[in-house]
């Protein structure tokens, strides 16, 4: 008995017009899975690049779910430009058994290494979307925050995930596709908060050094940067502020306000982030069936993606995740 | 050669069953003829593998297979109108296009791969092989299905669509009265409502004997089971497959008459603000809304639900009921509204789309509901349980 999310590309379950391989050469085009927890036909794109220097944007290739590909009731179906990346997917997957919940990025080759484009360092930019690399198992968690999938993506550049081992390496091809114990979730994706606190007051210390202020000014001011509070505060300084956190803020009033007398409505989010991490750590028996875990996570996620973005484009923070947390090969 | 040993009158599907030996070679050449006139039958199960080499082998060593069955929708006239003779079984196995394979398809391949790899050696056997065959003689199409399926359960995994398939191949590219059943898929060959896709209709009568507007690919044997059940009830007798069509092209007549050559308006700003929708429109003629599997197995799947609540019986109970609508202009450009809306929300557009019209027909055709023979009221109600089913 097959696993029902599973489905399969051949010359039966996928339309003749998909099939058709003609004037370009299917090695020209390559592709690689993704995964989403609720795959939607509709979420086809055309992706973009945004380069730097000159910026502009190149368009690269697509975004195409698996299930778009055995159905013409999309908006898609008669677009010759679809059917062309279509085709090379079926060429390159034909017979091949399929969870549903795959998604392909396929891309024209030669525009992509023209342009000397690590689309690995993209690929990260997806998860916005709810959309996971594919590593291992496919995922099993909807993040609630998820934008919808548009007819066109430009993807920001991030990092690419496989350059680093053991824990960040795991978070971006395991947990976040698998880890569905939101307690689990939110400690796991807080670890990325811990390590960039700890890399935020290496760095701080850093400044002050070469500050050369004296002694007696940094080491009053040194010291503000050993209280966790505050660390969170410069690290959360890395995060996009223009995502809406209302449904954090009225969680964390319900739920926070009362033990910790802050109003969440005008404190900054991270205030609510690490006050709520801490009700986890130290009370979550007492609260455990009373608050919604799922808006922490879900928000940290996004955070955590933006924080890491940041820190490997600053020198400082890159060189030292670098020594760090680097493969040798990566180095 | 061919030598009868037993005839017997089935009274479950109302045909003679006929049980006589054959030697291999003439079964070779009758099955070849056959397999070549069925593509639906032609495949061979992809990982047979070791199994059937044994059998290949066995056969060769002078093993008794076990009997297959086949089946003849011929309308040849038998010798005597008692017993049918060797000479009768003859004139129908050479009529091949009507014989359907109905129990040892794989073994037919084995059969037909040993013989032709040593074929000097069983024409220089000194006793010939024999193979056992039944042979249902003039039965109908429901009756070819029923042992087809009780006969196919829990042996080679093939689904009921599959079997549609080859049971109905004759009306490919053929005519039932004024409608047209074409072989193409492509959906430019449907220009009129009298033009249907073959892939369509077997897929509408599928969902009408599953009760499931959704497709499934995969061979389930409980499903098998109640499918058996639902068409051996006796009160499910005129259900055939051309009776499925006759019906629902009735109900398209009946729109076509109402609004002859409608289309949807060609400039946006001709459409009401109620009924723009955000992409293009599901249909902008009759045949484009209609002439498509998700209507089709929609509606397979409503009148099935219908007859087994017992609100209509059967197809003939429906032609009355179609003659009764009352249908408006407003009526399409809502439908179209609605499945826009529909395919909004769904993540497998066309699963949202069959769930839709399923809805639709079962809340228009069924006596006992409020929106009963109401096109407007049965679409403002499909579309509200589809969108919390999607």
């Amino acid at each position: 008995m097959t696993n029902s999310l599973e489905m399969e590309l051949n010359t039966d379950t996928v339309p003749s017009r998909y099939q058709n391989i003609n004037e370009v050469s299917t090695s020209e085009y390559k592709a690689i899975k993704l995964t989403k927890f609720e795959p939607d036909e509709k979420d086809i794109s055309i992706i973009y690049i945004r380069l730097r220097k000159p910026s502009r944007d190149v368009r690269v290739g697509w975004l195409i779910p698996a299930i778009s590909l055995i159905s013409v009731d999309h908006d898609y179906s008669e677009d010759l430009h679809f059917i062309k990346y279509a085709s090379n997917i079926f060429d390159k997957y034909k017979d091949q058994a399929i969870d549903e919940r795959t998604y392909f990025f396929v891309w024209f080759n030669e525009t992509v290494e023209s342009n000397k484009i690590n689309l690995y360092d993209y690929i990260l930019d997806f998860t916005k979307f709810g959309i996971y690399p594919l590593e291992s198992e496919h995922s099993k968690y909807i993040n609630s925050l998820s934008l919808r999938v548009t007819k066109e993506i430009t993807l920001q550049k991030r990092f690419d995930f496989r350059i680093f081992n053991g824990f960040v390496r795991e978070l971006y091809s395991k947990t976040l596709q698998n880890e569905t114990n939101l307690y689990a979730r939110f400690m796991q994706i807080y670890q990325v908060i811990e390590l960039s606190m700890d890399l935020a007051l290496q760095a701080k210390m850093m400044e002050f050094k070469d500050s050369r202020k004296h002694m007696g000014i940094i080491r009053d001011k040194l010291t503000e940067y050993f209280k966790e509070a505050k660390l969170i505060g410069t690290v959360y300084d890395f995060t996009n502020n223009s995502n809406d956190i209302t449904n954090l803020r009225v969680e964390a009033n319900a739920k926070l306000k009362q033990s910790t007398g802050k109003n969440y409505s005008t404190e900054r989010k991270e205030v609510a982030i690490y006050d709520f991490r801490n009700m986890l750590v130290h009370n979550y028996y007492r609260f455990k069936d009373d608050v919604d875990i799922t808006i922490f996570c879900d928000h940290i996620e996004r955070d955590a993606l933006d924080i890491l973005t940041k820190m490997t484009e600053e020198k400082y923070y890159n060189s030292e995740l670098k020594a760090r947390y680097y493969t040798e090969s990566a180095k | 050669m061919i030598k009868i040993t037993n005839i017997l009158n089935d009274k479950k599907v109302q045909a003679k069953n006929i049980q006589f030996l054959i030697d291999i070679k003439s079964y070779v050449e009758i099955s070849n003829k056959i397999l070549e006139n069925n593509p639906f039958q032609r495949k061979r199960v992809k990982k047979s593998g070791s199994i059937y080499n044994l059998l290949k082998e066995d056969i060769k060593s002078g093993c008794i297979i076990p009997p297959i069955v086949l089946a003849s929708s011929s309308n040849l006239e038998l010798e005597s109108d008692n017993n049918p003779s060797e000479k009768d079984i003859t004139n129908h196995l050479n009529d091949y296009r009507s014989i359907k394979i109905l129990d040892g398809l794989q073994r037919t391949y084995s059969i037909i791969e040993v013989y032709e790899e040593n074929s000097s050696y069983f024409d220089e056997l000194k006793d010939e092989y024999l193979i056992r065959v039944e042979l249902y003689l003039s039965i109908s199409d429901t009756g070819i299905l029923y042992r087809m399926l009780t006969l196919n359960t829990g042996q080679t995994q093939m689904t009921l669509r599959h079997q549609l398939e080859i049971l109905f191949s004759k009306y490919l590219d053929a005519n039932i009265d004024e409608i047209n059943i074409i072989k193409e898929t492509d959906n430019g060959s449907i220009s009129t409502i009298n033009d249907y896709n073959f892939s369509d209709l077997i897929d509408g009568y599928n969902s009408f004997l599953e009760k499931n507007e959704l497709p499934v690919d995969r061979f389930d044997i409980l499903q098998n089971v109640k499918t058996i059940k639902f068409m051996s009830e006796e009160k499910n007798d005129n259900m055939e497959f051309v009776d499925f069509i006759k019906c629902y092209h009735s109900m398209i007549k009946s729109f076509d008459q109402s609004l002859p050559g409608w289309v949807y308006p060609s400039d946006e700003e001709d459409v009401d603000e109620n009924f723009k929708t955000s992409s293009n429109p599901f249909g902008k003629n009759l045949p484009k809304i209609f002439n498509r599997s998700q209507p089709i197995t929609g509606f397979g799947a409503a009148i099935s639900e219908l007859v087994e609540s017992e609100s209509i019986q059967g197809f003939n109970d429906l032609n009355t009921l179609i003659g009764k609508l009352v249908i408006s202009e407003d009526d399409l450009l809502l439908l179209n509204k609605h499945l826009d809306d529909v395919k909004e929300k769904s993540k497998k557009i066309g699963n949202g789309q069959r769930i839709f019209f399923r809805l639709f027909f079962k809340n228009l055709f069924d006596k006992d509901g409020r929106s009963f023979l109401k096109i407007e009221e049965s679409l403002d109600n499909a579309k509200k349980r589809a969108m919390a089913e999607v």
